[in-house]
């Protein structure tokens, strides 16, 4: 009991009473105290309003959101609007200077810091989900699972975490490329053979009218073609990019051919839009589909569909975001594994969790209701200190080009574009300073916050 | 015995990294023979490939890699074609292993005081300028502290060179903008580290002793306090010696930063799984030599 009331309130009082109802856990002070009983979150509280500096950055994080968030209507100056005034001073016209393009500094750095906040917390974030998960459970399983979990953990610390980073945000993009793509590719014939025949013999006017349209060279091969089962691989090839090819045209089929195909629902809603640009591609694909259904594939399923309309919205920024988002979480959930599941296997042999399982709590219970609620300041802390950490991971990306890329921009770009101007020439100094500043306060902030957060809710550090 | 069978097992860990990082860099789309914008053409791409075995099947492929590299050869560069990584390494590594090793004894020679006097001061006017000094630092990073220092001491003043590798002058600002981070992560660690120290019995057991102020500090303390900067200076070292590459693009440097970036955009699969088995194997000794050097440092701590 007395080692159970070391813990923080309402577990103690929990464990402790055993079988007593929840409701009155938080009633019961686990020590005689001479003043009003606290909870352990507003112990936590106080003693962090008592941290001045902590509390100015937590101010000062919070003024940085606002501006971000509500600033750039109020300027006068759109993000990506243009002008002649390049390479402005930083004065009264532009607090921060202009750019290459005459575009004002200062709002492209609130925008830009609008993207490096938000991949940090959900990058962050990210970290958060896997690592918790993936630490609590190797620290709860322990044995086997725990020395497999941790192994891959090691492994994944000792490839160069950029080289991951990279492979993985392109990865990411080919495969979304891909299914977002409505050309033709190999795996999309279901039966080439078939395809082919039809295309050197059939009298349908469908067929008949793609034949016209094929290349010289093309119709020739297609005239040598046997009818051999499988068609040969240069052949199919061939065929795909000769499809690929007549895909782009607006004109591939008019109303007499579409009559005689018998159109799914998708296809002729879009078919009656007559849609324009990129749309065109997709319609030809879905009519020949439609044309053709028992030998092309249907690249589309409800799950392509999701995705793409859901992360390629008409800037593209968000999908670069998501890769980011999932490729930065990737590479910064390793240390919070290890943290969580350090403190999970301490925890693990305490007495209140034994009590809980004589009680004859589930796995379950006992983590999330018993294990994790005692490791959440050391969570807390470790995340306040990861923000800042994937913020500046983003900017590392960004200044390689491979996180936000242009005309948007995030902080690390930004700077990116100002240390590209400093030449023995010339100076631009606030194209570097401005956006720097901005990002070093904030990530400042976020330090010291971290840090008062630390004094205040890690049992391990001193007062 | 404990250091003896991680020792055994460190081949076997690489192993397993290198298949892995082998596997890895072929789900990138693309390959190491496309151009810049536009795939390689079909007929370039099937010799090539054929050349250089990416025709094989995985397997056939990455025993042949093994067996290149049980003689030493970690293989053909796939995209700087007339070289092979083990030129490439061989070029760039002595000169990122100068720079991250200078950077390195920056980190640690401005970190370490800083941290043991802010510690030692705790709470007075020297620990706040030096803890804010410290958590600067770890706030500006590389890619702005570089540019800045270029600016104001190479184009402005003219004190130091704007770029390239040579004069031990020219490796100044290089070691100052890769280090400055660190010495700051490092003074933070330090700082903690002494401060959880002088707050354990045994120092007050050594000053009941009658030891003096320095003797208690740098005999008693600091072999226990340096702890977490030593179990922080292993990665930071095998990070440091295989390159950085926001340093090495901004001084012009001809080291092996640059192409731990490029040979993953390139897909040049086996420049990165040499450069991938570099640094792990790097890593895996240095760890190795962290867990020594804590049993030597703290008495308390045994193996098994």
């Amino acid at each position: 009991m007395s080692e159970a009331g070391k813990h923080r309130g309402s577990q103690a009082a929990r464990t402790g009473n055993g079988a007593a109802p929840e409701t009155r856990a938080n009633s019961q002070p686990a020590a005689p105290a001479p003043r009003p009983f606290l909870s352990p979150n507003q112990r936590a509280w106080r003693r962090f309003r008592q941290n001045r500096l902590a509390l100015i950055c937590g101010v000062y994080l919070l003024v940085v959101v606002v501006i971000v968030l509500f600033g750039p209507p109020l300027s006068p100056y759109r993000p990506l609007a243009t002008s002649d005034a390049q390479f402005q001073p930083p004065a009264w016209d532009h607090w921060c200077g202009t750019d290459v393009h005459g575009r004002d500094l200062l709002v492209r750095m609130l925008y830009g810091a609008r993207i490096s906040l938000l991949v940090g917390l959900v990058g962050a974030g990210v970290s958060l989900g896997i690592g918790v998960l993936w630490g609590s459970v190797a620290g709860y399983a322990g044995g086997r699972w725990d020395s497999l979990l941790m192994r891959l953990v090691d492994i994944l610390y000792s490839l160069p975490s950029i080289i991951f980073v990279i492979v993985l945000i392109t990865t990411l993009e080919g495969v979304l490329s891909k299914w977002s793509s409505p050309r033709l590719e190999l795996s999309d014939f279901r039966d080439a053979a078939g395809l082919l025949v039809a295309f050197r013999d059939s009298q349908d006017p469908i067929s008949q009218d793609l034949r016209t349209r094929f290349s010289e060279s093309f119709r020739k091969d297609l005239a040598a073609y046997d009818g051999a089962q499988p068609p040969a691989e240069p052949l199919q090839r061939d065929l795909a990019q000769e499809l690929d090819r007549l895909l782009d045209r607006p004109d591939l089929f008019d109303d007499a051919l579409v009559k005689r195909i018998q159109l799914r629902a998708k296809t002729r809603r879009l078919w009656q839009q007559k849609p324009e640009g990129q749309a065109i591609v997709r319609l030809n694909r879905l009519l020949l589909e439609d044309a053709y259904p028992s030998r092309i594939a249907r690249g589309e399923t409800w799950l392509t569909v999701a995705v793409t309309t859901v992360f390629t919205p008409k800037s593209g920024a968000t999908t670069e975001m998501l890769f980011l988002f999932v490729g930065l979480g990737a590479v910064s959930w390793l240390t919070m594994a290890r943290i969580v599941r350090g403190q999970v296997l301490s925890l693990r042999a305490r007495q209140f969790v034994e009590a809980s399982r004589a009680l004859g709590a589930t796995h379950l219970r006992i983590l999330f209701r018993h294990i994790l609620p005692n490791v959440t300041g050391v969570i807390i802390v470790y995340l306040t200190l990861t923000v800042p950490s994937v913020v500046l991971y983003e900017s590392f990306l960004s200044y390689l080009g491979l996180g936000i890329k242009p005309p948007q921009a995030s902080l690390g770009s930004l700077i990116a574009e100002g240390a590209a101007e400093i030449n023995p020439i010339r100076i631009y100094w606030w194209m570097l300073v401005c956006p720097g500043l901005l990002l070093a306060t904030t990530l400042l902030a976020f330090n010291f916050v971290g840090d008062g957060l630390r004094d205040v809710l890690d049992p391990r550090s001193d007062k | 015995m404990h250091f003896l069978r991680r020792l055994v097992f460190l081949p076997l860990l690489l192993l397993v990294i290198s298949f892995l990082a082998f596997l890895f860099v072929r789900l990138a789309p693309g390959g190491p023979f496309d151009r810049d914008r536009a795939p390689a053409s079909p007929e370039i791409k099937r010799h090539l490939d054929a050349k250089f075995h990416l025709d094989e099947p995985l397997g056939r492929q990455y025993w042949r890699y093994l067996a290149d590299l049980a003689r030493g050869d970690f293989g053909p560069s796939l995209k700087y074609r007339n070289h092979s990584v083990n030129d490439i390494i061989k070029q760039g590594l002595p000169v990122s292993m100068t720079l991250g090793a200078l950077a390195f004894g920056f980190a640690l020679g401005v970190g370490i005081p800083l941290g043991f006097a802010t510690a030692v001061r705790r709470g007075e006017w020297p620990d706040h300028v030096g803890s804010l000094l410290a958590l600067l630092a770890v706030c500006v990073p590389g890619f702005i502290i570089g540019p800045l220092l270029v600016m104001a001491l190479a184009v402005q003043w003219r004190v130091f060179p704007v770029a390239l590798w040579g004069s031990p002058l020219h490796a100044v600002l290089p070691t100052v903008a890769l280090g400055l981070y660190f010495a700051g992560r490092i003074a933070r660690l330090m700082r903690e580290g002494m401060s959880h120290t002088l707050a354990e019995p045994f120092i007050t057991t050594a000053r009941a002793k009658g030891l003096s102020h320095t003797a208690v500090l740098l005999k008693h303390a600091f072999r226990l306090a340096v702890l977490p900067v030593v179990s922080y200076a292993g990665p930071l070292l095998a990070d440091l010696l295989t390159g950085s590459f926001v340093v090495e693009n901004l001084f012009q440097i001809p080291g092996i930063g640059v192409f731990m970036v490029n040979s993953s955009l390139n897909r040049d699969y086996t420049m990165v799984v040499g450069l991938v088995l570099l640094y792990a194997a790097l890593l895996l000794v240095l760890n190795l030599v962290v867990d020594l050097s804590y049993s030597f440092l703290d008495p308390r701590v045994k193996y098994e």
